[in-house]
């Protein structure tokens, strides 16, 4: 509402369209139905037509969603499962994540540590050589390659890992 | 400290400006607020504005104001959790994903309500009809809102945008598993 547009009417009328004004703590004194008009302000369609878009991919996102948490759940888990040694249930959580996203490195290098804490060496070996090739931060190389050492180890002195 | 115009962050995260401005006038709305114009978004300072009547309360003003913080926050938050667990947790995300995270990011680092915001709920809360509770609570407020907009120049803004599509997501999972 413009300065000039204010001033159109008595003062003690409503500003926008001359009628009497609501009662009410107001500074500005409207109608009940310019003040409901200007507070309902509907929204211009590309905004409604934006927020429908927005609510599709959401529902697209929710319907597709589940497996990823999941996913992430199940991550959680095990990391938990394998603080508290209980290297069974870490294999079990790790694997599926595994599964689910086979180009993530995280995933893998859990399982093969875990496999090999669970004493798996085999398991733990094939896993170390999917990993061949792959970024992996200084903390993980060093985890990883005491893997390693201690499957080598273990070749050593009895011939191949179980 | 690498400095890029405001304007140009406005236009890359032009989502986010709209339901920061959407948010003011949906609060206008519940509090019955007579608006007198919007503008959800323009290449130009303030990117976007709600011109609405003085509120009743100086609650009801504050609620306006921070309105931004509470739903920019939500539904960033909840856009960009769909994209965060494949792209960011198991490396694996698609161009999809990738555009669920700039949706979710865009939205939540526009959530800090405005200097202009903080300006008017800085002179509903000084008025003469405000309480001596208002006050109390009211101006750290304000004082937040100012914090957030200086820490913006630090990219403030789009920590919290970060934080708000990274956390949320980890902090669900970390309650369900």
């Amino acid at each position: 509402m413009t300065d000039e547009e204010q001033g159109k009417y008595p003062p003690d009328r409503c500003a926008n369209c001359g009628d009497y004004p609501e009662k009410g703590d107001y500074k500005l004194l409207l109608c009940k139905q310019c003040r409901d008009s200007l507070a309902n302000r509907s929204f211009p369609a590309w905004i409604n037509a934006s927020a429908l878009v927005l609510i599709l991919i959401f529902i697209y996102s929710l319907i597709t969603f589940p497996p990823a948490i999941n996913t992430a759940i199940a991550f959680e888990r095990g990391k938990r499962a394998e603080a508290s040694n209980d290297y069974k249930t870490a294999v079990s959580e790790y694997t599926k994540i595994c599964s689910k996203y086979p180009k993530s490195t995280e995933p893998y290098i859990r399982l093969s540590v875990v496999q090999y804490k669970s004493g798996n060496l085999r398991e733990a070996d094939r896993i170390l050589s999917l990993l061949e090739g792959s970024y992996v931060s200084e903390e993980q190389t060093i985890e990883l390659n005491q893997v390693a050492d201690g499957i080598n180890t273990y070749i050593r002195n009895n011939g191949g890992p179980k | 400290m690498m400095f890029i115009p405001g304007w140009l962050i406005s236009i890359l995260t032009f989502p986010g400006v709209i339901v920061h401005e959407i948010a003011h006038q949906l609060f206008c709305r519940i509090y019955r607020v007579a608006v007198f114009d919007v503008c959800y978004f323009r290449f130009g300072n303030p990117a976007g504005y709600v011109i609405h009547e003085v509120p009743r309360s100086s609650f009801q003003h504050i609620m306006i104001g921070i309105g931004p913080f509470i739903i920019n926050s939500v539904v960033g938050g909840l856009i960009a959790m769909f994209g965060v667990i494949p792209a960011l947790q198991f490396e694996s995300g698609g161009l999809f994903d990738y555009l669920m995270i700039w949706l979710g990011v865009s939205i939540a680092m526009h959530a800090f309500p405005s200097t202009g915001d903080a300006k008017s709920i800085w002179n509903a809360l000084w008025s003469d009809k405000s309480s001596a509770a208002t006050k109390l609570v009211g101006t750290p407020i304000v004082g937040l809102i100012y914090l957030g907009a200086a820490g913006s120049f630090f990219w403030l803004d789009l920590i919290y945008g970060v934080a708000v599509a990274y956390f949320i997501p980890n902090m669900i999972i970390s309650i369900m598993a």
